[in-house]
């Protein structure tokens, strides 16, 4: 789920950035930190919004380094993914075990043991695809399937997620050719 | 041990006299010194002594059969005397309690007798060592002991006042404890029958009861073989013979053991055995040789019955490549000498291709792995085995010597050489069965799974597996710990009664492990104001959700990690079968939730055989070409699964491989097809051959093939092998990638095109940053052929810091020439040539 919030994060400056820019320094600086991290409790920064310049209080030097220490506000946009939420990914790999999706930076693994019964030995080796039974359904690298997140693994400046398509309404919903066949 | 002695050794006096013919009367005197105790006792025990003699003669005749009898008897002899002889110091009552024993049957003994002949062991004992120092001693060193004998006694241990049997017994009996050496030798004459005394006897009391430097040394005398029990009866007699006579030999022992031609004789000192053994014939006594100390228990070590192997039974063969593998007993030849045995068989089937000497080195390095015999294999390289009968037995494929069976070798082999029956210590694992087993499947598809089909060994295999697996399932099951496995912090789920599926944090285990305190998570129940619920273990089952990231605390998976991807109930059991998508390896396992623990961590189970780890950069050895190196993708139990650096995956054992070289693989450096520096721990896009498209880490290199690991990737652990010059540096590491205007020349080729004349110089106007940190060789002028590195870069000239010289010079661009990159790794750089001007096409097609 994509959500705004406002976060702190402190940043360490040089003392060669201190001048005129000093703010927009900060700004970049913050941006470059931040953006694609994954933090433990609110999920992947996906995008800077806004930093407040006149929430940008005024430093502490470091008496050691001689380095200052800004605590910068901002407003950021959030991709956190919740237990039994349902997202829309796409696939980027299939193996023998089941298929990894990305909803932008988040990485979902689906299990074969979390897809419908009818696809649990469906997976082909020579197109490294999951077809189901009756040949209907494909799920290949560049598919989008609709999945609900069933557990997620919380890593240094990364998440995973492990998905499931077992249940109704979700699966395949792109098979990757452009034409939408259900919405 | 002279402290405890002065006690004991007194009434040696068989033994000394021994040795001085006078010693008799002194020694009378001795005693009378030395024991307030009248000395008509002293004249009363050595007539019973004698009568002592006779009796035991007796006695030894009945039982002529038995070596070990022998033994027991002679020392029943020496005891007896002994045991006379050290009444009188004991007490009075004791005496006559003796003269009326001696004329029993001694085996009709009581325990308190059993027990006194104990200590008159530890009298024997001290002997002739005594005897030796006695020789020396003088009426100063007698009048000390004297004064200890009192003091002893007055402190009461036990001889002084007239105690109780009972009481005199548990004395006795309290002292061999702790004298603990002579104990068995004890139980040899007569405590046998009576108790098992020795039950106390730990594993650490036994150590003490070895050999030392104060115990009688033992001598080994050839003789004739077969002929061992006669000569120790022939010493036995001689020794009592002597004995009465008034002049024993000085020895405490003769034993012939299961040694064969070889007879020992026990004795404090070496002259005693002489006189013990001469006379003796067929005793070889030039022969005579002292045993060791440390070999002296080794002598008398009864070695087990070798067992006979028998029809189907588990064997290990113990030689060559085979060695310690699993077979089966087929049938037994020539009386147990020789059986046939069925195992799997290890072919190198390349071996008749090499070279006579390449064969040769192979056949001795090499170890094949263990595979069924298949005749369709072998059509395919061209090689038929042919139809024999193995003697006494069936048609069977004969190849190259031996002969096959469904797919398993026929052998016969001598038993004890070739072959040892597998042990209660080392029975057929699990995994060896396995091995053993054929399944049908594997013959074809065609063929069906009949059980009549199979062969019997494979069938006898399946037969143990299961049994195995069976009985390691019921204890997988018993060992959980009580309470299925669970750990205060744990989320558990109600599966009994009112609160069923009510999920919470285990608050407290009981001590016993019978109730559980729960803390509710979920508010689907309303519980009122309670915070903790109590439930019974087998209430409650630990409650591990799809998703979690787990470790393996128990089984045959312990300590993997991973993700967990599905939960399945299992019938009949209160807890759930997990799959757990392990974190390393990327492989599925099955695995019950009560041997899984909610953990961040991340481990692979088990990640290292005799040094080696996953994902180590190792040399393998063998196969044909030297400093063939691979990547570890599989720790087994007892081998590695290698991905070399063809990208071949084959099995190795630890043997064949000849080190890591992790360190190297660290630090080194290659080029991708943009001339980037790609080093360990760099991400890169394939950008070529089979895994074009892939992006991935590089976990080791060695030379220009990068191992690389992808995490999203399945088999071989995630490692696959790739050429460095196939590969691009991903993210912003590139250095050269947009550089404004030049071309995207790769920095690499750059000065060698110009200073090969040919290449295109337009373009570089600009400084070229690229070069600088580079090690250049200078190839004109007055620096020609000096190394150094650039420092600086102007468009036309570049400053090079001397390597060998603290200077640095401005040449012409054009003049120097890239050897190697600011590590000062150097590259070969006819091969890279064509490369790097290839790159520089394909980088000028993109731009």
């Amino acid at each position: 789920m994509f959500y705004v919030k406002t976060l702190e994060h402190e940043i360490v400056l040089e003392p060669i950035h201190f001048g005129p820019k000093l703010r927009a320094t900060i700004v970049n600086l913050l941006k470059e930190e931040v953006e694609g991290l994954a933090l433990a409790n609110y999920g992947y920064v996906v995008n800077v919004i806004e930093v407040p310049e006149n929430q940008i209080k005024s430093g502490i030097i470091e008496y050691d380094s001689g380095n200052v220490v800004f605590k910068v506000k901002y407003t950021a946009l959030l991709l956190r993914p919740f237990i039994n939420e349902v997202l829309d990914a796409t696939v980027s790999q299939c193996n023998p075990l089941g298929f990894f999706a990305f909803v932008g930076p988040l990485r979902i693994f689906v299990s074969k043991h979390s897809m419908p019964e009818d696809m649990t030995n469906g997976f082909n080796n020579e197109s490294d695809s999951w077809v189901s039974d009756d040949k209907e359904v494909v799920i290949s690298s560049g598919c989008g399937v609709r999945l609900k997140i069933k557990g997620r693994t919380v890593e240094q400046g990364n998440i995973t997620a492990i998905g499931t398509i077992k249940d109704n309404y979700l699966g395949l919903f792109d098979d990757g050719s452009g034409d939408t066949g259900e919405l | 041990m002279s402290a405890r002695g002065g006690k004991f050794f007194r009434p040696g006096k068989f033994l000394r006299s021994e040795h001085h013919d006078d010693v008799e009367s002194s020694e009378e005197e001795d005693d009378s010194e030395d024991e307030e105790k009248p000395q008509t006792k002293n004249a009363s025990a050595n007539l019973s002594s004698d009568d002592d003699d006779d009796e035991l003669e007796d006695e030894d005749d009945d039982d002529d059969d038995d070596v070990a009898e022998t033994n027991s008897s002679k020392r029943k002899a020496t005891s007896a005397e002994g045991g006379t002889k050290k009444r009188p110091k004991t007490s009075a009552f004791f005496d006559e309690e003796a003269e009326a024993s001696g004329s029993e049957d001694d085996d009709d003994d009581g325990e308190a007798y059993g027990t006194h002949h104990d200590p008159d062991d530890v009298v024997r004992k001290h002997y002739t060592d005594e005897d030796i120092r006695r020789e020396q001693l003088d009426d100063e060193a007698r009048e000390l002991i004297k004064q200890q004998d009192r003091r002893r006694q007055q402190a009461g241990q036990f001889g002084s006042g007239e105690k109780s049997v009972a009481q005199m017994a548990r004395d006795i009996e309290e002292r061999h404890k702790m004298q603990r050496r002579m104990v068995p030798t004890s139980h040899l004459d007569r405590v046998e029958e009576e108790g098992p005394v020795e039950a106390n006897y730990s594993a650490v009391s036994q150590q003490s009861l070895v050999p030392s430097v104060s115990d009688p040394s033992l001598w080994m005398v050839s003789c004739l073989p077969g002929k061992e029990q006669d000569l120790i009866y022939q010493v036995m007699n001689k020794c009592t013979a002597f004995a009465r006579r008034g002049q024993p030999l000085g020895i405490t022992s003769a034993v012939a053991s299961s040694t064969k031609g070889k007879v020992y004789v026990e004795s404090y000192s070496e002259p005693a055995v002489l006189e013990a053994i001469q006379g003796v014939r067929g005793l070889l006594q030039y022969s005579m040789t002292l045993v060791p100390i440390n070999d002296m228990t080794t002598v008398m070590t009864v070695t087990p019955k070798k067992k006979p192997v028998k029809i189907n039974e588990w064997v290990r063969m113990t030689r060559g490549h085979y060695k310690g593998d699993l077979a089966l007993v087929k049938a037994v030849r020539e009386s147990g000498l020789k059986c046939v045995i069925q195992c799997v068989p290890r072919l190198d089937l390349t071996l008749s291709d090499l070279p006579p000497e390449e064969a040769r080195i192979r056949r001795r390095t090499v170890r094949p792995p263990q595979k069924f015999f298949n005749t369709a294999e072998l059509a395919a390289l061209g090689k038929h085995p042919v139809r024999q009968r193995f003697p006494g037995m069936d048609f069977c494929d004969y190849f190259e010597g031996n002969y096959f069976e469904d797919g398993y070798m026929i052998k016969e082999v001598t038993v004890g050489s070739m072959i040892k029956p597998c042990t209660d210590e080392d029975p057929p694992t699990l995994d060896e069965l396995q091995r053993f087993r054929r399944r049908q499947k594997g013959r074809g598809d065609n063929q069906d799974d009949d059980d009549g089909d199979e062969n019997e060994g494979s069938k006898m295999a399946a037969s143990l597996l299961d049994e195995l697996s069976e009985l390691q399932g019921k204890t997988g099951l018993a060992k959980t710990t009580p309470g299925g496995g669970l750990i205060i912090g744990d989320t558990i789920e109600v599966i009994e009664g009112d609160l069923v599926g009510m999920r919470g944090k285990l608050v407290s285990l009981d001590s016993n492990g019978s109730t559980v305190k729960v803390k509710p998570t979920n508010n689907s129940v309303d519980l009122g104001d309670t915070t903790e619920v109590e439930f019974l273990t087998s209430q409650v089952r630990k409650y591990i959700p799809v998703g979690v990231h787990v470790k393996v605390t128990d089984g045959r998976y312990a300590n993997e990690t991973g993700v967990v991807v599905a939960v399945e109930p299992l019938e009949g059991e209160s807890d759930c079968t997990a799959v757990v998508l392990t974190d390393v390896t990327h492989k599925e396992i099955s695995v019950r939730t009560s041997q899984l623990r909610e953990s961040a961590e991340v481990a692979s189970g088990q990640d290292k055989l005799a040094g080696y780890e996953l994902h180590d950069l190792v040399v393998l050895s063998g196969g044909g070409s030297a400093n063939e190196t691979g990547v570890i993708v599989r720790v087994g139990r007892e081998d590695f699964t290698v991905i070399n650096n063809h990208g071949i995956v084959r099995e190795v054992r630890p043997e064949e491989l000849r080190g890591k070289r992790n360190q190297s693989s660290n630090r080194a450096v290659a080029l991708d097809v943009q001339g980037n520096q790609i080093r360990c721990g760099d991400s890169v896009n394939v950008a070529e051959g089979p895994h074009k498209g892939k992006t991935a880490t590089i976990k080791r290199m060695s030379r220009s093939q990068l191992f690389l690991y992808s995490q999203t990737r399945t088999e071989h652990a995630g490692i696959f092998v790739v050429r460095s010059r196939s590969c691009v540096l991903a993210g912003n590491k590139s250095q050269n990638r947009g550089g404004a205007g030049d071309g995207g020349v790769s920095p690499f080729a750059t000065p060698r095109s110009q200073s090969g004349g040919a290449g295109p110089v337009g373009g570089r106007g600009k400084r070229d940053d690229a070069l600088i940190g580079k090690t250049v060789r200078i190839q004109a002028g007055q620096w020609k052929g000096y190394l150094g590195a650039v420092s600086d870069a102007t468009a036309t000239h570049v400053q090079v810091e001397l390597h060998s010289r603290l200077k640095k010079v401005m040449v012409v661009r054009e003049r120097v020439a890239v050897v190697g990159d600011k590590f000062g790794a150097t590259e070969d750089t006819s091969r890279n040539a064509p490369a790097a001007n290839a790159a520089a096409n394909t980088t000028e097609d993109t731009s």
